[in-house]
């Protein structure tokens, strides 16, 4: 029989040992067994590298970790159980969450039960036993420390999620609690442990970089829920450390050193796209909540010009009935105007909408009555272009012809209730047309510039409507003082 | 060759015959020596003996000694005084299965 070279167990023997096998003497048996079938195969006459590639093969990607799984289930009564308990209550509690997440989302009854039984599961059982077979599997310098960290770690975030989801107190605490452990304690012991190991130190920058980019997301996350300041710059860089440097180079280090993919590694992209994604679309849903409780008020806006429309027609009916009126032509004359303007910002708000989206008329009147349908939301060039241009006093644009419009029916108005203070103050706060004051930052500019200058058109219709509003407003007060006129000129 | 499903059960009890026939064994040797008896009728996997050995060696029916073989450690395998015992009982349990099989295999040559 053949006998290997020193040299040639070396290589066995660190190949054995980075196959992460620890349990009793089941390593140096392995390593003696694999020369054993090199030393056959040489025997018949192979080179060492073709034999050890022939045996290598027969024993088969992850085979030698599969042996000491497969011994310590045969022996270890615990480890059996703990396995076991691990997988069947791993895809119980995930089953249990998707389906309490479901509900959440559809508002069924039941969902806090279910969420909460797989949150308990999943922290209290699954997590204990998953930690104890990574441990029975893995020994590394300071792995206690680990798994302990790893394990309160981890209790405090599903437990701070969970209260966070079900609004009970403590959440904030728990959050606090879990997310620092696994910051400050338990990313820092990986990195420490991963450093210590010596065969893979092309890799340690890239553990470096990685054990960072986590942390800074993972705190980014904190401040995010905990809403202090400074969250988004975190997730930002935390974000693209994570997916734009670390991704590449770990997966150029695994490429250049592995000639295949390995399943980790896939899991790992697919594990980074979907924290990603995840996050992004929290963001989204946090986002649109907030919109659609600030287009409630915009409707209701567009209900207080309308009731005072009503309100408006029905003074002006009377006025007209009226023969020994003093002026009988102004009533007629602020209806008209008023309603002339109000056209003008009608139209103007269905010219961006229909400018922005490139909808017809049509759907334009119905964006503007909906605004959460307008498709480009956050467009803050069209209304620019429309109202104001891109330089402060523009007269060609609408929004400085807006100007002139609200000032002239302001003159009108103010004639008409020349003897009521009051309703003159009102209708020149509803009606205000002011250039902006000049600060120490900003030097003074038009009020058409002021107000629409860079704004998303979702803020402009908001900020017409507004106007319109006042506009009727403004109308009521004139109008209301006419009627007094009247009744003292009787 | 006898596909590994039947092999399974009766796995612990050939090694126990083995290790009752040789002082001592390690590992490689037992899969050689099995392979050599039943003319390679029998393959048996390293993933399949060492879970064994150490569930015996745990189970105190066989003990371990280590000695420096070629710059290399290897683990040799020798039956316990209790651990003889148990071999020959599993032995025995072994040959009354292979009779019953025999006996349940047998032509029947009945109308």
């Amino acid at each position: 029989m053949a006998k290997l070279k020193v040299e040639h167990i070396e290589i066995i023997i660190s190949d054995v040992s980075n196959a992460g096998i620890t349990f009793s003497h089941l390593r140096e048996e392995l390593i003696d067994h694999i020369c054993c079938e090199v030393e056959n195969e040489i025997f018949k006459g192979f080179s060492f590298e073709e034999a050890y590639e022939k045996v290598k093969t027969k024993i088969g990607h992850k085979g030698l970790k599969k042996i000491q799984e497969n011994t310590l289930f045969l022996i270890d009564k615990n480890y059996r159980i703990m396995k076991k308990t691990m997988r069947l209550f791993g895809v119980v509690s995930m089953a249990m969450m998707a389906v309490g997440a479901i509900f959440k989302i559809q508002h069924y009854p039941g969902a806090g039960i279910l969420l909460t039984i797989s949150f308990a599961l999943m922290g209290l059982v699954f997590l204990p036993s998953a930690l104890y077979v990574m441990k029975r599997e893995i020994t590394m310098k300071g792995s206690t420390f680990i798994f302990i960290t790893g394990l309160f770690g981890g209790i405090a975030l599903l437990g701070g999620v969970l209260f966070k989801i079900q609004h009970w107190p403590g959440s904030g605490i728990l959050l606090l609690a879990g997310y620092l452990i696994i910051c400050i304690a338990l990313i820092p012991a990986i990195l420490v442990s991963r450093l210590r190991d010596k065969s893979v130190k092309h890799l340690h920058s890239v553990y470096i970089l990685g054990a960072f980019s986590i942390a800074i997301y993972l705190l980014g996350d904190l401040f995010k829920t905990m809403h202090y300041p400074g969250a988004s710059p975190m997730l930002l860089v935390g974000a693209t450390l994570l997916t734009a440097v670390f991704l590449p180079i770990y997966a150029y280090k695994m490429y250049s050193n592995t000639t295949y993919v390995k399943g980790g590694f896939i899991f790992l992209c697919i594990g980074i796209f979907f924290f990603n994604l995840f996050n992004i679309l929290l963001a989204i849903n946090v986002s649109k909540d907030v919109f659609n409780s600030f287009m409630k008020p915009i409707q209701e806006v567009e209900f207080t010009s309308n009731f005072i429309q009503t309100e408006n027609a029905e003074i002006i009916t009377q006025l007209s009935n009226i023969k020994q009126l003093s002026d009988s032509t102004l009533f007629k004359k602020i209806e008209v105007s008023t309603d002339e303007l109000n056209n003008f910002i009608e139209d103007i708000k269905q010219e961006i909408i229909i400018k922005t989206d490139g909808c017809s008329k049509a759907e334009a009147i119905e964006k503007n009555k909906n605004p959460q349908f307008i498709i480009a939301k956050d467009n803050k060039i069209i209304p620019t272009e429309v109202l104001c241009g891109e330089e402060p006093g523009d007269s060609l644009k609408k929004g400085f012809i807006l100007k002139s419009k609200i000032n002239s029916l302001k003159a009108i108005l103010l004639k008409a209730s020349d003897r009521n203070n009051e309703s003159k103050t009102l209708i020149n706060k509803a009606l205000e047309t002011a250039n902006s004051a000049e600060t120490n930052e900003s030097k003074s500019v038009p009020w058409e510039f002021n107000q629409f200058y860079h704004l998303p058109i979702i803020a402009a219709i908001t900020k017409l409507n507004y106007l319109q509003r006042n506009v009727r407003i403004a109308e009521m007060c004139a109008l209301q003082n006419l009627e007094q006129n009247k009744n003292i000129s009787k | 060759m006898i596909p590994k499903e039947l092999i399974k059960g009766s796995l612990k009890s050939l090694v126990l015959k083995l290790l009752s026939e040789n002082s001592r064994m390690y590992g490689y040797e037992i899969t050689q020596k099995v392979e050599e008896l039943t003319s390679g009728q029998i393959k048996l996997t390293f993933g399949a003996l060492y879970p064994i050995l150490h569930k015996l060696e745990t189970d105190g029916i066989v003990v371990t000694e280590s000695e420096i073989f070629n710059s290399r450690v290897r683990i040799y395998y020798k039956l316990t005084v209790s651990g003889k015992s148990v071999a020959q009982e599993k032995l025995k349990e072994l040959q009354e299965f292979v009779d019953v099989i025999s006996l349940l295999l047998k032509p029947s040559f009945s109308i």
